[in-house]
């Protein structure tokens, strides 16, 4: 009997994680009021947030926007938390990516923010847009940014952008923070951090998170949010609910119902293997 | 026929959640509808993709600059953000929204304080002038240079005779202005545009638009374009030779920057993973440190395949070795888990929370 649970049909297992992670979406369209839950920030978070709090007033913040919509669901909300953070702090921001798509996506987050801050583009924040030349582009840019640099996203030349009259190279930038699904991140060490003494702080995904770890722990990330959790964490910190904490719910639920899942699929292993155990016998 | 905000609000929520859910159908059983779908949204990746290639990159940066003369721009002109002296005027002008208006009778000099800092390129300096009448006198152009503390060093300046009236634009040589002090094209800090006496007694107001450097035509950009062909060589058997310069030249350069980007990121990494196993004082980073150390060590040595794990001690380190590695694979495996849990979450958040008349 308890063997059966090794052959439960997949899509009983799809039909159970749309509802369950459904249900918590749907919830307060049919008058059912449920919990946000709580948050703990990890150390990592709090170090995130505490790198955007201490970069000093006479410096900008490039916000490298490396992922594009197949991992919107996790650097989304943090992008975006971060920007909220940003705008809260009154510090300038430069937006990039060497993705497509990431700089178009950011570039709607400030604008819908920045009407709530009073944020204005070319004042207090720019686009460049996608960025090509990888690391060769990068170091171009940390030595001469008017030079890399010749436009923004919209094609204004950058010495006519009221906010990078004064922001000429690396050293002009306090904090370079990176949101991405992919590794990337060796490419900004390699010359925002090792080169021109920059500080970095990044926003992963849940995959790729594991693997950034290291980078914190030797000081050349000062902070590192991972996955949809890590952008709930940051709205802890900001105290507010955005597309994190609002999602904690349906996220835990899912992971509730893969642990009894796993739980099960071990249980029906060790059935089967006791019953043939006792065939044998 | 142009459609309100509204409707065009719900209809592109119903093609993106038709895209959601036809794309989801999978999970029922492959079928046609995926197909389709799935097909649509590589379509439409390539597409932009190469749209976006071609807008954001190689018409800005590699065929306008070959084709055009490769101005950048020092100002427009259509506002008076880094002017001194000077005032706007929109009505008057020879591009964008507006020029600056100079009346050089009562300012003898205007400056712009935040032009692009590296001039190292530039072979001319060009600009759109407006006279309202000929006189003997001149416009001096001033092109103050910085040294590395930013302390003003060095001068250009060449002159520009205001023999014509109306517009007209003109084309200043960087080799032909003569040079004072320690000259730095790399850090430009201010132009400035001075009367003479004669422009001054004769009192006309001037207008500048469009002030620009210019390197020329690099018509020489086509050879990234011969570069670029000779990868599809490798189609045609008896040129594929040609396709080997070009991929031993790439390959060449990313691997001086991989190696490089590798010693600056993984040096200190290797540096830190040198620690005390004995912390006095600190009892948790002194554990710490020592997990840490077992860790390294037992994974490296499962790690040597070039010695049998027949000794105890290093059959015994080889196999803690390979528990924690399963332990780390366990962990990156529940961050996938949450990481398909929060994409798919964002997507039904999406179809519940934007349908059109829940909103």
């Amino acid at each position: 009997m308890l063997s059966r649970f090794q052959q439960v049909d997949r899509r009983i297992i799809y039909a159970l994680v749309w509802v369950l992670i459904g249900f918590p979406i749907v919830a307060p369209y049919i008058g059912v009021r449920l919990p946000i839950l709580p948050m703990y920030p990890t150390r990592a978070a709090r170090s995130f947030f505490e790198a955007v709090e201490s970069i000093p007033n006479d410096k900008v913040v490039l916000v490298a926007c490396d992922f594009d919509p197949g991992t919107l669901g996790e650097n989304g909300p943090q992008c975006r938390a971060v920007i909220e953070h940003l705008m809260r702090c009154r510090k300038k921001f430069i937006i990039m990516g060497l993705d497509q798509v990431g700089p178009t996506i950011a570039q709607a987050y400030a604008e819908e923010l920045g009407k709530r801050y009073g944020y204005r583009y070319g004042v207090d924040y720019c686009n460049f847009g996608w960025i090509t030349g990888g690391q060769m582009f990068l170091e171009r840019m940390c030595r001469d940014l008017h030079a890399a640099v010749k436009q923004d996203k919209m094609g204004t030349p950058i010495n006519e952008i009221a906010m990078m009259q004064n922001v000429r190279s690396a050293k002009d930038i306090g904090l370079v923070v990176e949101f991405t699904g992919s590794g990337l991140l060796p490419l900004y060490i390699a010359t925002f951090h090792a080169q021109f003494g920059v500080k970095l702080a990044q926003g992963c995904t849940g995959i790729i998170g594991p693997e950034q770890f290291p980078y914190l722990d030797t000081g050349q990330l000062s902070g590192l949010l991972v996955g949809l959790k890590g952008a709930a964490e940051y709205e802890e910190m900001l105290k507010t609910v955005g597309g994190g904490k609002r999602t904690m719910l349906p996220q835990s639920a899912g992971h509730l119902l893969i642990i009894i899942l796993v739980l099960l699929g071990n249980l029906g292993t060790w059935a089967a293997r006791r019953a043939e155990r006792g065939m044998r016998v | 026929m142009s459609l309100d905000e509204r409707t065009v609000e719900v209809i592109t929520y119903f093609v993106a959640a038709a895209c959601t859910l036809g794309i989801y159908t999978v999970l029922y059983r492959e079928n046609r509808l995926f197909r389709l779908f799935e097909h649509i949204f590589i379509g439409v990746a390539a597409g932009y993709g190469l749209a976006i290639t071609i807008t954001e990159v190689l018409d800005p940066r590699w065929f306008k600059p070959m084709v055009t003369e490769n101005a950048a721009l020092i100002s427009a002109c259509d506002s008076l953000v880094g002017w001194q002296g000077a005032s706007l005027d929109e009505r008057l002008k020879k591009e964008g929204k507006a020029s600056i208006r100079w009346d050089v009778k009562g300012i003898g000099a205007i400056r712009f304080s935040a032009p692009p800092s590296n001039w190292s390129d530039a072979k001319y300096l060009k600009l759109w002038m407006h006279s309202r009448k000929p006189s003997g006198g001149s416009v001096i152009v001033r092109v103050a240079t910085a040294d590395e503390t930013g302390k003003v060093k060095g001068w250009l300046s060449n002159s520009i005779p205001i023999d014509f009236a109306g517009w007209r634009e003109v084309m200043l040589y960087i080799s032909e202005f003569s040079r004072e002090g320690e000259v730095n094209l790399k850090t430009v800090r201010v132009i400035e545009f001075a009367a003479d006496d004669a422009l001054i007694a004769a009192g006309t107001v001037v207008h500048i638009d469009n002030v620009r450097h210019c390197v020329g035509r690099k018509w020489y950009w086509i050879l990234a374009l011969v570069c670029g062909s000779l990868y599809y060589t490798i189609f045609i058997p008896r040129f594929a030779w040609m396709s080997r310069l070009i991929i031993g030249a790439v390959m060449g350069l990313q691997s001086g920057y991989t190696f490089k980007a590798f010693v600056l990121t993984f040096y200190p990494q290797i540096a830190k993973s040198l620690r005390p196993i004995y912390v006095p004082g600190n009892l948790s980073l002194t554990l710490n440190n020592i997990i840490f150390v077992v860790t390294l060590l037992c994974v490296l040595i499962y790690f040597f395949f070039t010695i049998e794990h027949k000794h105890p001690a290093i059959r015994t380190s080889a196999r803690i070795g390979r528990l924690l590695l399963m332990v780390t694979f366990g962990l990156i495996f529940g961050n996938t888990v949450m990481a398909r849990f929060s994409l798919f979450i964002k997507r039904l958040d999406f179809l519940i929370t934007q349908f059109p008349w829940l909103k």
